[in-house]
């Protein structure tokens, strides 16, 4: 049964449409909440918590309407806003201990939770120090343990990572992991980095302009494409330059050289560099190899072929998959391997470093 | 509230313990891992309760720096002055100082309005700001409250902090007093008659004064701003009632209205009401020249606190979270 549903859901501001009729629903799990900024991310999760009125549509969450049983969901949700929300003139235990009181825990356990909940999210002896004095890692840390004193079924985190360093991130995303694996919480986690979405969530949600663009297991986001990546030791035209000449759709980026899978269209026609020690299934349907259209394994054996004619040498070639980054692209499924170079910006330890927004959607 | 959602708690396996760190023969720190919470939730009333609490400690800095408690505890000494003076002089001259002593039940509220209105320009702001100014709101309306509840904490508690202020200079006068009168009995007699006046008019002048200071303070996150307005408000209102007293000397029937232009004379009419005061004893010349009936201030400050109070929920319901 899904934790949270949308349907329909609308926000207007004056001059904006924040949200646009907005249908999703979110299963317990680590969920990524991506879009640019402006994408209506924070006010999305604003209605869920009853803060903000829809100007239309609804929102359920835990089964309890948002505009009705706002005290009931709030009681179940804690949130980490984006921003910062943490008076300068209390120390981190007596602001967590009366945050877990305005929660409804009795005093005792407000504090027996708070020391809990700092220790988890790494606050040791500065806990007792005025949270004006603290740095923005430490300040992360005390608005996630605000959100996590009363032990929450879901955990709102409105872009947990923003104003963080390298390191502070890592550990911030770390935390985010711990809380939905370890703690058994649901997290809604938010980010306009999709690299770091990438590493922590399970499932994805992507919004632009307050339209749901897609809600899907991650790893239905990072499916095969039909581009096939070659790194050859060498200067790659030549490689190209042949590979056209066999009727492949090839040509280079950057270090790469791209072939389309599903162009074999005349793949090995002719044979004009016919291969000495050509394979069956290469040489012979010659004629035929037109016809069978999109046959990956054809363009692998031409690929490997032209390779050993030229006596390249091959360093690496596989398929490519999609990268995240095409949910935003007006055209997902086309030439995917057309992503440019900062995708790579999403793998693992590059997203330490910002990585660039993702396109699309008002800033 | 407890709801049936809580159950998950139950269910939720524990993390292993884990030992991370050893200190010492006999001690060790264990890492037992995250820990659901299956007790109690209590509801919006023990929450509205602790923010009441908060917010009365924050008034007088308690729980705060020691520079945060010297401007309540500073005007609190002030404010008991005029009482130990009084009582000074009683020890000294006997009762028979009593029928000459300026300072009374009554008069107490007028002699130090000014030190009430330190208090309420100087911690008012303080109370309701910093939650604007580091955006604190957003996450106290995250709680399972409602926005009026924030209001309603934040008013209870500045009203409950100046009752504090009017009542403890009362208080020891009133005890003083009756300690100080040669029969016990006698002392009791005298003074008792004044204990009902003494509550119902710091009842009227808290409600008046914190609903005002609130009222202006919710309106902005700065401080500075707040304490200007309320300090402007509270001399300004008082100028200009003595001003237009005068302006309207030959129009007696606009002149007996000016006592409520000013927020002093509001509080001499209703203490000298509550106090049942002869019209040729009221210490404030206006309200004594006016010859208002008593319940008009009374009307008046009803209707401004009431006024000041829907400012103050309609702040709340309308500021952006």
């Amino acid at each position: 049964m899904p934790l949270i549903v949308t349907r329909d859901l609308t926000k207007r501001y004056p001059g904006v449409t924040a949200l646009d009729a907005l249908s999703v629903s979110i299963e317990a799990g680590i969920v990524g909440l991506v879009g640019a900024n402006g994408a209506g991310k924070s006010t999305l999760l604003k209605i869920l918590l009853g803060l903000v009125p829809p100007t239309g549509g609804h929102a359920e969450v835990l089964g309890f309407d948002s505009r009705r049983d706002g005290l009931r969901i709030r009681s179940a949700v804690g949130y980490m806003p984006e921003h910062d929300c943490l008076p300068s003139d209390l120390s981190a235990t007596d602001f967590v201990t009366h945050m877990g009181r305005m929660s409804g825990l009795p005093a005792s356990s407000a504090r027996e939770r708070t020391a809990d909940v700092l220790r988890h999210v790494g606050l040791y002896e500065e806990r007792y120090r005025l949270i004006g004095t603290y740095s923005t890692g430490m300040k992360q840390r005390v608005k996630l343990a605000q959100a996590l004193v009363h032990d929450p079924r879901i955990l709102f985190l409105d872009e947990p990572t923003n104003g963080l360093d390298p390191a502070g991130r890592e550990e911030m995303l770390d935390l985010v992991r711990r809380t939905g694996t370890e703690f058994g919480i649901t997290v809604i986690v938010s980010s306009h980095l999709l690299g770091e979405i990438e590493r922590v969530c399970g499932y994805l949600v992507a919004i632009d302009a307050g339209r749901l663009l897609r809600a899907a297991p991650l790893d239905s986001f990072t499916e095969l494409t039909d581009t096939l990546a070659i790194d050859v030791e060498d200067d790659g035209d030549r490689l190209i330059a042949a590979l056209v000449a066999r009727g492949l759709r090839a040509r280079g980026e950057g270090s790469h050289v791209l072939v389309r899978l599903d162009s074999a269209d005349g793949v090995a026609l002719g044979g004009a560099v016919p291969p000495p020690s050509a394979d069956p299934s290469g040489a012979t349907p010659s004629g035929a190899a037109a016809g069978t259209g999109g046959d990956p394994a054809a363009v692998y054996d031409a690929v490997r072929d032209t390779i050993a004619d030229l006596g390249l040498p091959l360093v690496r070639m596989e398929q490519r998959r999609h990268s995240l980054e095409d949910i935003f692209r007006d055209d997902m499924s086309g030439d995917a391997g057309d992503a440019d170079p900062a995708a790579g910006a999403m793998m693992p330890g590059a997203a330490a470093t910002t990585p660039p927004p993702v396109a699309g959607g008002p800033a | 509230m407890s709801s049936p959602m809580d159950t998950r708690d139950a269910e939720q396996p524990a993390a292993p313990d884990q030992v991370i760190a050893a200190s010492g023969p006999g001690g060790a720190i264990y890492d037992i891992g995250y820990r659901g919470y299956a007790g109690a939730r209590l509801g919006r009333a023990f929450a509205v309760r602790s923010l009441t609490v908060l917010t009365i400690r924050g008034a007088f800095g308690i729980g705060r720096g020691a520079r945060s408690k010297i401007v309540p505890f500073g005007l609190l000494v002030l404010l008991l002055i005029p009482a130990l003076v009084s009582l000074g002089l009683g020890a000294v001259a006997g009762g028979a100082a009593q029928r000459f002593d300026p300072i009374g039940y009554e008069s107490y509220y007028s002699i130090t309005q000014q030190i009430l209105f330190l208090f309420i320009a100087a911690q008012a702001p303080e109370l309701v700001g910093p939650d604007q100014r580091d955006h604190v709101l957003p996450l106290y309306f995250s709680r399972p409250i409602f926005r009026s509840d924030y209001a309603f904490a934040k008013l209870v508690a500045l009203i409950g902090a100046l009752l504090l202020f009017t009542l403890a200079p009362q208080a020891l006068l009133f005890f003083g007093r009756i300690l100080q009168a040669p029969q016990f009995t006698d002392g009791l007699a005298d003074n008792l008659p004044s204990l009902l006046p003494i509550l119902l008019s710091s009842l009227f002048i808290s409600v008046l004064f914190a609903s005002v200071g609130l009222a202006i303070s919710s309106l902005t996150p700065r401080r500075a701003y707040a304490t200007v307005a309320i300090i402007g408000v509270f001399i300004a209102s008082t100028a200009i009632g003595g001003i237009l007293f005068e302006v309207f000397r030959n129009q007696a029937d606009l002149r007996r209205w000016t006592p409520l232009m000013s927020i002093d004379s509001i509080l001499a009419g209703v203490t000298s009401f509550l106090f049942q005061t002869p019209t040729r004893e009221m210490s404030n010349p206006i309200v004594r020249r006016s010859d208002l009936p008593g319940w008009v201030y009374i009307a008046a400050a009803v209707v401004i606190s009431a006024v000041a109070i829907a400012v103050v929920f309609r702040r709340y319901r309308t500021v952006q979270a």
